[in-house]
């Protein structure tokens, strides 16, 4: 490993902590296997106290496991945490609290019933006798926005809150807990620009205060805004640690993935064809009855990708739901080809060529714990020669499997492994691979790149092109502006649930689509 | 529910498995009779008696001889059929406790045709017999199946309930229209005498339907591992959310799921009647269908795993109702190593700490 990245330690050795002090945190030789997959391998790091220090690499390459390691989640198997210089043994997120350490998940735990004073107060309540002492708990609250000079609404119920406020309440309710080793777990990924623009102010200013900020990241745009040092980790081992002042982005880019990495050129875009999805008046309810998605109406066309920006939770995923047939609308009228389609089930639509990517690959995108075989056979129930008078051709099966292994680039299991096995980023190559086996007629892609990593990401766009170059009408919804304006020929915007702006992905930016997406615009 | 099923369920199991917990797998299935054995034990040792004596006599009483086998296979017919009935709900994410039910009405079923069609022949009225007990269950557990589906109710609150309807109803229709004349006790007429089973073994009441017990287990097995409607069930049961999306008819998965449950639950009470009590009996299930619930558990699913718990609860309950001619041990102490073997069914062993540290050594 001989790029020049900047001022790189030799691997093993860590960084060198700014004034040659005790680091706050020193990992060494952090060991942890699942089964036979190494996620850690003897990892060494540094961590300076007062720093913000960012994580990156690929899927897989065991940042998370790292994490968790820290903050007692998960028992290394060999190796020792120093906090300050004593070793110290972290089994439970209570002791990692105890030691002061906390931890921001990607997905917020907070309980949406109470107000955000009770969540922060949750788990250490100030009382009087064997009442909640809700003064105490006010100014103390109070004292904590006053101190990370924002502002809090202490009671509104969590239920009504926006993402970026719970993310500033669960940084809060880590301070309440007198946290000062602070753990991110790519922690802009539900935010808007503007929202991610607040929370690195949030995070600097925790930074000047002294305290210890460690966050993963895909986002290299990210490290070099906000961080001081940066590790890079690959299939278990830190590549380096290096500064970020001076470092060359794009050589931490191919530190990442180990070797230079050229992102393959799109499929050009393809003349657009006749109308596939027609959309009318569309108007969905969420589990709860509230009216989320009000009144859309648009069209997309084959050959083309229409892409939907909005902030989490206005309607998309309703919409999403309403066209795949998984939740009937309130009002409006859905058509495919120009054949109305509400009352065809999630099969006959299917059966129609639509296909589906779901945000959630682990609960609905795949079945964990059946085979890869059965993963990919789900949208195949009808095919002949894997079928015959309800009765399954197993071998046929696991040989239909294994082409689309083959043909995706499925690495890290065979058709009889659970989909357990696979890392995040090739379950999603099999999820893609499953769906874009045919060319469909209608691709539905909710937040396809979501947690994937460099490569990943590439694959998926190729693929997205591909099917846009073969004609294929494409709806794409993704929290990443840049992937929108890149791939999409055109953008919805959502705010409140309606669809504010229609506009050609040449004329969007960024910061245009921010202030569309808070209604500011 | 589903996860308490002791059946896998995503995001329950984060680790792979190593290799040498795949070796140790079945000794794991051992472990809950093993402990509860212990437990037994103790119970007979802080009671004054000598354990090992017990569970000698126990054993003898069970399996000590071709007679006692027999019986012990006889008492295993009923729970491997409501164990599997419980088990195709169970695979399929949906936690039936009714097939107690399902039982009874079978059993009543199956009672009707043996003493209504009297004259025809023995082996047409058997499947006559069989066949309605079948339907019978199934539409029993149709009622449940239906409320879930369709309205989404809850089955635990409605299978739990409909029990006691089934267990009454079929009270009230044989003390009230089908009371075998001339006998105090709530019984309906006997059967027609060649729709009764014949033993194979005498005197023995070891009949064809142990063997028709085994088969359908063969049936359960090839069910869910090759065919397209065990695909889709075992699906919707791994993960609801993946199925719909997938696009399998999660509603009809669920009624699929309760009428083959049904079938089977009202086959063990037609067998229960054809092969053992030449009638239908007023509450003759001593709990059956519950039994099957610890069965399905103890046995995660696995059909082998089903037939020897049903095997065990088979011969605890034939070696438990002799015990008490020989021994001063009260059939309690039966019950006690019973629901101690539940309780530890459904404790995932390999999950307690002390066990996978030693796991982790081996």
């Amino acid at each position: 490993m001989t790029q020049d990245v900047g001022e790189v330690d030799a691997p093993g050795t860590g960084a060198s902590t700014a004034s040659g002090s005790v680091p706050r945190i020193r990992i060494r030789g952090l060991t942890k296997r699942y089964g036979l997959i190494v996620a850690n391998d003897g990892v060494d790091l540094d961590v300076a106290r007062g720093g913000i220090h960012a994580i990156v690499g690929e899927n897989g390459a065991g940042k998370t496991t790292l994490m968790r390691a820290i903050y007692g989640l998960i028992e290394p198997d060999a190796g020792t945490i120093e906090l300050d210089g004593v070793v110290t043994r972290l089994s439970t997120p209570a002791q990692a609290i105890a030691h002061r350490i906390g931890m921001v998940h990607q997905r917020f735990e907070l309980v949406e019933q109470l107000t955000t004073l009770e969540n922060l107060a949750l788990g250490d309540l100030p009382h009087r006798g064997p009442f909640f002492d809700r003064s105490t708990a006010m100014a103390r609250a109070r004292d904590l926005a006053a101190g990370l000079a924002t502002t809090m609404e202490w009671d509104r119920r969590v239920a009504n809150l926006s993402v970026g406020a719970r993310q500033r309440l669960e940084i809060m309710r880590l301070l309440y807990r007198k946290a000062d080793i602070l753990i991110f777990d790519e922690p802009t990924s539900v935010l808007t620009p503007q929202e991610a623009d607040d929370l690195f102010k949030v995070l600097r200013r925790l930074a000047g205060q002294g305290r210890t900020i460690l966050f993963i990241t895909h986002k290299l745009r990210e490290v070099f805004a906000l961080a001081d040092q940066v590790t890079v980790m690959r299939r278990g081992r830190i590549v380096t640690t290096v500064q970020t002042k001076g470092s060359d982005p794009q050589a931490l880019a191919s530190l990442i993935v180990g070797e230079q990495f050229d992102r393959p050129a799109l499929a050009a875009p393809a003349e657009r064809g006749q109308a596939v999805l027609e959309v009318e008046r569309l108007s969905v309810c969420d589990d709860l009855g509230t009216l989320t998605l009000r009144e859309a109406s648009f069209t997309v066309h084959a050959g083309e990708i229409v892409g939907v920006a909005g902030i989490e939770g206005t309607g998309q995923r309703e919409l999403v739901e309403a066209l795949l047939g998984l939740r009937r609308p309130v009002t409006g009228t859905i058509r495919l080809c120009g054949e109305p389609v509400m009352d065809a089930s999630v099969w006959g639509r299917r059966k129609r060529g639509v296909a589906f990517v779901s945000e959630d690959r682990d609960a609905e995108g795949a079945c964990l714990p059946a085979t890869l075989a059965e993963n990919v056979f789900a949208v195949e129930r009808d095919n002949p020669s894997l079928v015959s008078a309800g009765r399954l051709r197993v071998a046929a099966i696991a040989e239909f499997a294994r082409s689309i292994l083959k043909r995706f680039d499925v690495r890290g299991a065979g058709p009889q492994s659970p989909a357990r096995a696979l890392s995040g980023g090739n379950l999603q190559r099999l999820v893609v691979g499953r769906e874009m086996r045919q060319i469909p007629k209608l691709l539905i892609a909710a937040h396809p790149t979501r947690g994937v990593d460099v490569r990943g990401i590439a694959f998926i766009h190729e693929q997205l092109a591909a099917a846009r170059k073969a004609r294929a009408a494409t709806l794409l919804i993704s929290e990443d502006l840049g992937e929108l304006i890149e791939l999409a020929d055109r953008l919805l915007v959502i705010f409140g649930g309606r669809i504010v702006a229609d506009l050609p992905a040449a004329d969007a930016s960024p910061e245009r689509l921010g202030l569309l997406m808070t209604g500011a615009a | 529910m589903v996860a308490e099923t002791g059946i896998p369920v995503p995001g329950q199991e984060t680790i792979a498995p190593s290799r040498v917990f795949g070796l140790l797998r079945p000794l794991q299935l051992l472990g809950p009779f093993v402990i509860a054995l212990l437990v037994g034990a103790v119970v007979l040792l802080l009671s004054g008696r000598d354990a090992i004596g017990t569970y000698w006599l126990l054993a003898q009483q069970s399996l000590g001889g071709t007679t006692q086998i027999a019986n012990t296979l006889v008492a295993t017919t009923p729970v491997l059929l409501t164990g599997l009935a419980t088990a195709v709900a169970f695979r399929s994410g949906i936690f039936n406790v009714g097939v107690e039910g399902s039982l009874y009405l079978g059993a009543f079923a199956a009672a009707w045709a043996g003493f209504t069609f009297r004259g025809l022949p023995g082996p047409l009225l058997i499947l006559i017999a069989v066949s309605l007990a079948g339907v019978a269950g199934a539409l029993w557990a149709l009622i449940p199946g239906v409320l879930r589906a369709r309205w989404r109710v809850d089955e635990v609150v409605t299978t739990l309930m409909l029990n006691y309807v089934a267990i009454l109803l079929t009270s009230w229709l044989v003390n009230y229209y089908f009371l075998a004349p001339d006998i105090a006790n709530s019984m309906s007429p006997l059967i027609a005498t060649q729709a009764r089973l014949s033993s194979l073994l005498p005197p023995s009441q070891l009949t064809i339907a142990f063997v028709a017990a085994l088969l359908i287990t063969v049936l359960y097995a090839y069910l869910f591992t090759r065919t397209t409607i065990g695909y889709e069930l075992r699906m919707t049961g791994l993960n609801p959310r993946f199925a719909r999306a997938v696009g399998i008819n999660l509603a009809g998965a669920v009624i699929v799921a309760f009428l083959i449950s049904g079938v089977l639950g009202g086959v063990a009470g037609g067998f229960q009647v054809l092969g053992v009590n030449y009638r239908f009996i007023d509450h003759f299930s001593p709990g059956y269908g519950f039994t099957g619930i610890a069965v399905a558990l103890l046995g995660r699913g696995h059909p082998v795993g089903i037939v020897l718990a049903a095997i065990f609860f088979g011969a605890l309950s034939s070696g438990g109702a002799m015990i008490q001619l020989f021994s001063d041990i009260p059939l309690d102490l039966i019950n006690i190593l019973q629901g101690t073997v539940m309780i530890f069914a459904v404790i995932e062993l390999s999950r307690l700490p002390f066990v996978r540290r030693w796991l982790r050594h081996v």
